[in-house]
């Protein structure tokens, strides 16, 4: 398979994935809990492992659409190894590592 | 009264995503002075919602782009290590302005960005090839090079981006605006890659839909740490924006001619003057 129908695909299956957990968990919270107040709710303090909560199901689905990126800047790194292009399996790497600097580490050294 | 709400916030997001495509900026930036102007959503909740729409509205709009060629994969990886350190940035001053409540400088900055990038949207009404550059050093190195067949020219376009150095540093300033914004920033990222690094337009606008989710998802650890990610507002606003940008991109693009989207970027210049007068406690 060539890298841009890799991608592409990734990028397609990655939008599916997410919006139906999305859809599914706003449907589900429709029907269960429909007299909250909406900005009682945040990602900051939802106990995402519980699987009963609707609003959890969204947030997986938020996570599974921020992890497209992500999966599509590994991708890159691992066809320019394949290529053995070594500057851009450099560029990747930092690119990769900044993102996840960004997305996991950066918040915790913030808020605390 | 919380279906009426999510009713309104559906159709919003709609409007959104056709503006959004109509004018060739995104879901991203129409999202949030449209949900925070008409729905009266806080400012912080419309940015972090626009955000997460920006990843949707890039991962559906770059598959395409991918596989038609014309987004360039390796200028977007070597340029994105200059938009997510501006993201980082970006976010930073987020974090900043939610910690002191500055909420109304957010709607100051927003308008005034929301007025600046409707200005390639006038530039760009002649759609035209730049002419070829020779390749710098850099350049020739990272290999920007590529071609591709132009629709409306009936030709093969070659071309090699230059001025590796400009097209970082107009990339650290798009990411930091995505990132203090919520945005894709794809104006700034267009205007980088057309103006700085002498690409075709039709390159740097798909290069740039394709860049846009990697910035935007390097900024959603601190937004969702600050909680301003609300999950039932994304849940709406993404198929919403989704809904409104397809709709847009397949059928209305075809009907409307150019005046018509001339006048939408007008609206777009109102409703960032707007978003102004209100930082400033003028209106609403």
């Amino acid at each position: 398979m060539d890298e841009k129908k890799l991608i592409s695909l990734t990028l397609r299956i990655g939008i599916a994935i997410s919006s139906s957990l999305v859809i599914l968990g706003l449907l589900l919270f429709l029907v269960t809990n429909s007299n909250y107040n909406i900005y009682n709710f945040n990602t900051s303090n939802l106990n995402l492992l519980n699987y009963s909560n609707p609003l959890a199901i969204i947030l997986y689905g938020i996570i599974a659409l921020i992890s497209i990126p992500l999966l599509v800047v590994s991708e890159q790194i691992i066809i320019y190894l394949l290529e053995k292009d070594k500057i851009y399996v450099i560029i990747s790497v930092l690119v990769f590592t900044i993102m996840v600097f960004a997305i996991l580490v950066m918040p915790k050294i913030i808020m605390h | 009264m919380l279906l009426t709400f999510i009713a309104l916030l559906f159709v919003a997001s709609i409007i959104a995503g056709l503006l959004g495509s109509l004018t060739g900026l995104g879901g991203g930036v129409v999202l949030t002075p449209v949900l925070v102007l008409f729905l009266g959503v806080p400012i912080e909740y419309a940015v972090g919602a626009s955000l997460i729409s920006t990843i949707a509205t890039s991962a559906s709009s770059g598959s395409r782009y991918i596989k038609t060629g014309l987004a360039h994969m390796r200028i977007a990886i070597a340029l994105e290590i200059a938009t997510t350190t501006g993201a980082i940035t970006g976010s930073f001053l987020e974090y900043i302005i939610e910690e002191e409540h500055l909420f109304k400088l957010l709607d100051i900055i927003f308008g005034g960005v929301l007025i600046f990038s409707v200005i390639p949207n006038f530039i760009r009404m002649k759609s035209e090839v730049p002419v070829y550059v020779n390749p710098d050093g850099f350049s020739s190195k990272l290999r920007f090079n590529g071609s591709y067949y132009d629709e409306a020219l009936k030709k093969e376009v070659t071309y090699h981006g230059v001025r590796y150095p400009l097209g970082l540093l107009g990339m650290y300033i798009a990411g930091l605006i995505s990132g203090l914004l919520g945005i894709g920033s794809g104006a700034l990222k267009v205007l980088a890659m057309d103006l700085g690094m002498n690409l075709p337009f039709k390159i740097s606008t798909a290069t740039s839909s394709f860049m846009i989710g990697v910035t935007a998802a390097t900024s959603s650890g601190i937004y969702w740490a600050l909680g301003i990610i609300d999950p039932i507002i994304v849940g709406i606003t993404i198929p919403g924006v989704f809904v409104g940008s397809n709709f847009g991109s397949r059928y209305l693009n075809k009907l409307m001619n150019r005046r018509l989207r001339q006048i939408f970027t007008l609206v777009l210049i109102i409703l960032g003057i707007q978003l102004i007068l209100r930082g400033f406690d003028i209106f609403g």
